[in-house]
């Protein structure tokens, strides 16, 4: 196993920076047996083998990992690359409901969906509330996670292993149902979180309808994103955690470090590559949240209620602007795109380090 | 004037090429004799035949097989809220159904973009008298694109027993004496219990609320030079919303976000004195499966909903045609099961399940007191939604539902409310 060797931050692969533990004997015996890089061909062939047939071998060996990934390749460009491709160009023809039913080809309309979406104020204002809307739900479900993880370490065997049930049968649970579960307990008439909140003396939360206010009703459907976001988040920082030697931590004890201080300089450092690829995940699909909306507002969300995935569909599906909503689809992609290519680069960096 | 009678050249030779292609296609058909014939025939309906006339379905299946021996009838239920997509999606490719069925206030936008096969009225029974509501969603520039089926309409429905309770025997003739009834069981009933409603009426209930907008004389949207207006903050519209909303504020105590989606099972939990819906909708408030009582069956009757105007309130007609998609390859069968399960006969299965029928001869037929009576005299003064090409994605895009959502919670006044609506509805209402 790779793990042998405690992860280091993988800035500095030489360097460990772990503050004044020099007496820890896991680091010192980390330096041995670096690996090598097999060269093909080099220890069973021997030099009988013609250099023809080497060669062969050679670009036979070569070519495998190709071979291998292929299928892959090949079913992601059918599923993504093709509805991707069609959907770029659906965005610069101008497609109705002529063209759809009768098959003929939609004229071309260059930019002009784009000028029409970027010049219009109300598109930036769903990307603004899409924007802050992932910020929140990202930023509550990472805290709310590593909260959960730093637990599950203190914790006795038997109640770690009700934790984990418990987050994987909130993992489990789908979006249509959790959605419709939340959605009843905020209910203005019939829900329980008024009747709870008119308990407490002095609250009358009796017919409060938690959607009026689009603050509000943000903060109940933020409160379902997160809540099923928080169990993969939990459990793969909790498995990260699971990677930081005990050794490290108590050293850092003995010098003196405590509470925050230990987390901060000791272990966060070494669990900081998962804690990016959690992050960076939460926040693509964070970004393209639909379902939740959709469902919490009983499939006619409000305009307040627009993010951009919502958006594009009710310019595509209810105004039958195919090619508008389409626009809007593919500068989502592109937004997340940047998004996305923190996640690449962590990835990157992460084979790197090994 | 050479432009006039170019124009009358060309319009006559379009004619003559239609009629001469028309007179190919019959001809095709001659040749092979109807028992001969074989071969599918795809027919989509709602979930409402299934659940209310399946005997019918079943029936005309049985005659049409015994006049075409050798086709399969296929049919397949779709549910409302998912019809349409479907049926974009299949009219988008080849394998489509045969015969469609499509709500009066969704069918413009395909006539508009041709989805449709023109039908000839004349061989369908009762076209003469078909409904207005029905009929006039199916034509366009002249021609007919689809067959009526059959339509209903809201009606006042109350508890008898609550009523009684208040010293009142009958149901509200005026709209004064529908409010006196409110106002008594509000007294009576709501003082003691904060969750009862004598009038239930959610904030989103669009039908109900445009009903007060016709009553008062207004309009949803109007025609002008070839294109279509928002109209909903003309001074009449304004004042049929204020009826509207002055009636909600005075006697509903729920959610004032909500639809009328969960209306029977609302009701069911006996927090209500009266409300508008459907016929239906007071059996399924006493039906366990959509959420009703069962304990309150035989306390629910219906009456002909009285309004601010001194008339009837005027009822959404919403009802229900049956078309033929142009990319069908069967067009003349699927023309021939419409007419069979249309006709009539057919029509007098659809009274007898509480519905009403495509026609106003037969109209006359549903037996004035019975539990649909009420809405074959409202039927009459009946409307339907504008016959605009972007009047669906009106709809859709929940434009009246959020104005009248901002007026019911107060969020913002009747006029403002109005004027963004109508701000929202230019936008849309003549795309394609």
């Amino acid at each position: 196993m790779e793990t042998a060797d405690p992860p280091r931050p993988p800035e500095t692969p030489e360097t460990p920076e772990t503050p004044g533990t020099p007496g820890s004997p896991r680091v010192r015996r980390t330096p041995g047996a670096p690996r090598r890089p097999r060269t093909p061909g080099s220890r069973r062939q021997g030099a009988h083998a013609p250099g023809a047939r080497r060669a062969l071998r050679s670009a036979r060996r070569l070519a495998l990992p190709y071979v291998l990934i292929a299928p892959t390749v090949l079913a992601l460009a059918a599923v993504l690359g093709y509805p991707l491709v069609d959907l770029l160009l659906l965005s610069f023809q101008d497609m109705t409901r002529r063209q759809l039913f009768s098959g003929t080809a939609p004229p071309w309309a260059g930019l002009d969906h784009y000028r029409t979406i970027l010049s219009d104020g109300f598109f930036w204002t769903v990307v603004g509330r899409t924007a802050l809307f992932t910020v929140v739900c990202v930023g509550a479900t990472m805290l709310l996670a590593m909260v959960v993880a730093l637990l599950m370490r203190r914790v006795a065997p038997w109640v770690r292993m009700t934790m984990v049930g418990v987050l994987v049968a909130v993992w489990a649970m789908p979006i249509m149902v959790a959605a419709s579960i939340f959605r009843w307990l905020s209910d203005a008439d019939y829900g329980v979180v008024n009747w709870l909140l008119g308990l407490v003396p002095g609250l009358d939360f009796s017919k409060h309808n938690w959607f009026d206010n689009p603050w509000q009703g943000f903060a109940v459907i933020a409160g379902v994103v997160v809540w099923g976001a928080v169990p993969f988040a939990a459990i793969t920082l909790q498995a990260a955690l699971g990677q930081v030697p005990a050794e490290l931590e108590e050293a850092a004890m003995v010098d003196g470090a405590r509470g925050l201080q230990l987390f901060r300089h000791v272990t966060f450092p070494v669990i900081k590559p998962a804690v990016v690829l959690v992050t960076s995940l939460s926040a693509i699909w964070d970004f393209g949240v639909f379902n939740q909306i959709w469902l919490m507002r009983g499939g006619q969300p409000e305009k307040d209620y627009y993010l951009l995935g919502v958006y594009s569909f009710i310019e595509s599906f209810a105004v039958n602007r195919y090619s508008v909503g389409a626009a809007i689809a593919v500068i989502t992609v592109l937004m997340l795109l940047g998004g996305a290519v923190v996640y690449v680069r962590q990835i990157i960096r992460l084979g790197g380090a090994e | 004037m050479a432009e006039r009678i170019s124009r009358f050249a060309a319009g006559v030779g379009t004619l003559v090429l239609l009629a001469s292609m028309a007179g190919c296609g019959s001809g095709d058909d001659k040749p092979v004799p109807a028992a001969e014939r074989s071969g599918d025939l795809t027919v989509w309906l709602t979930v409402d035949a299934q659940e209310s006339w399946p005997d019918l379905v079943s029936e005309v299946n049985a005659r049409f097989r015994k006049a075409y021996p050798k086709i399969n009838v296929r049919v397949q239920y779709q549910q409302w809220t998912s019809k349409n997509q479907k049926i974009d999606a299949a009219l988008a490719g080849q394998q489509v159904p045969d015969v469609v069925e499509m709500g009066n206030s969704e069918t413009t936008n395909y006539l508009v973009n041709g989805a449709f096969a023109p039908v000839d009225p004349a061989k369908f029974d009762h076209s003469e008298e078909w409904l207005g509501a029905l009929k006039d969603a199916c034509r366009m520039d002249g021609r007919t694109y689809c067959v009526p089926y059959y339509a209903g309409a809201r009606v006042g429905i109350y508890r008898t027993d609550l009523l009684k309770k208040v010293g009142v025997a009958h149901a509200p003739r005026s709209y004064p004496e529908l409010l006196a009834d409110l106002d008594k069981l509000k007294r009576k009933f709501g003082t003691k219990d904060k969750n009862f409603s004598a009038f239930y009426m959610p904030g989103r209930y669009w039908y109900a609320a445009m009903a007060f907008v016709k009553d008062a004389g207004g309009e949803m949207a109007v025609k002008k030079d070839g294109r279509w207006h928002g109209a909903l903050s003309s001074a009449r519209s304004v004042a049929g919303l204020t009826a509207w909303k002055d009636l909600l504020e005075a006697y509903y105590v729920g959610d004032r976000s909500k639809d009328n989606g969960d209306e029977p099972a609302v009701v069911g939990q006996g927090r209500v004195g009266m409300f508008y819906g459907n016929t239906w909708e007071a059996k399924a408030a006493t039906d366990s499966r959509s959420g009703g009582d069962p304990a309150l069956r035989g306390r629910f009757a219906t009456f002909a909903f009285p309004g601010p105007s001194g008339e009837l309130l005027p009822p959404f007609l919403g009802g229900s045609t049956l078309a033929i998609p142009a990319k069908s390859e069967n067009q003349d069968l699927a023309g021939d099961w419409i007419r069979m399960f249309t006709d009539r006969t057919a029509q007098r299965r659809l009274i007898a399940a509480d519905t009403l029928p495509n026609n106003t001869a037969q109209l006359r037929e549903v037996a004035a007191g019975g539990v649909n009576g009420p809405a074959a005299r409202a039927a009459e003064r009946g409307w339907v939604t504008p016959l605009a090409p972007g009047w669906g994605a009106v709809e859709k895009s929940n434009i009246l539902q959020e104005m009248l959502q901002d007026v019911a919670t107060g969020k913002q006044s009747v006029a403002d409310a109005a004027k963004a609506a109508d701000h929202r509805i230019d936008a849309v209402i003549n795309e394609n």
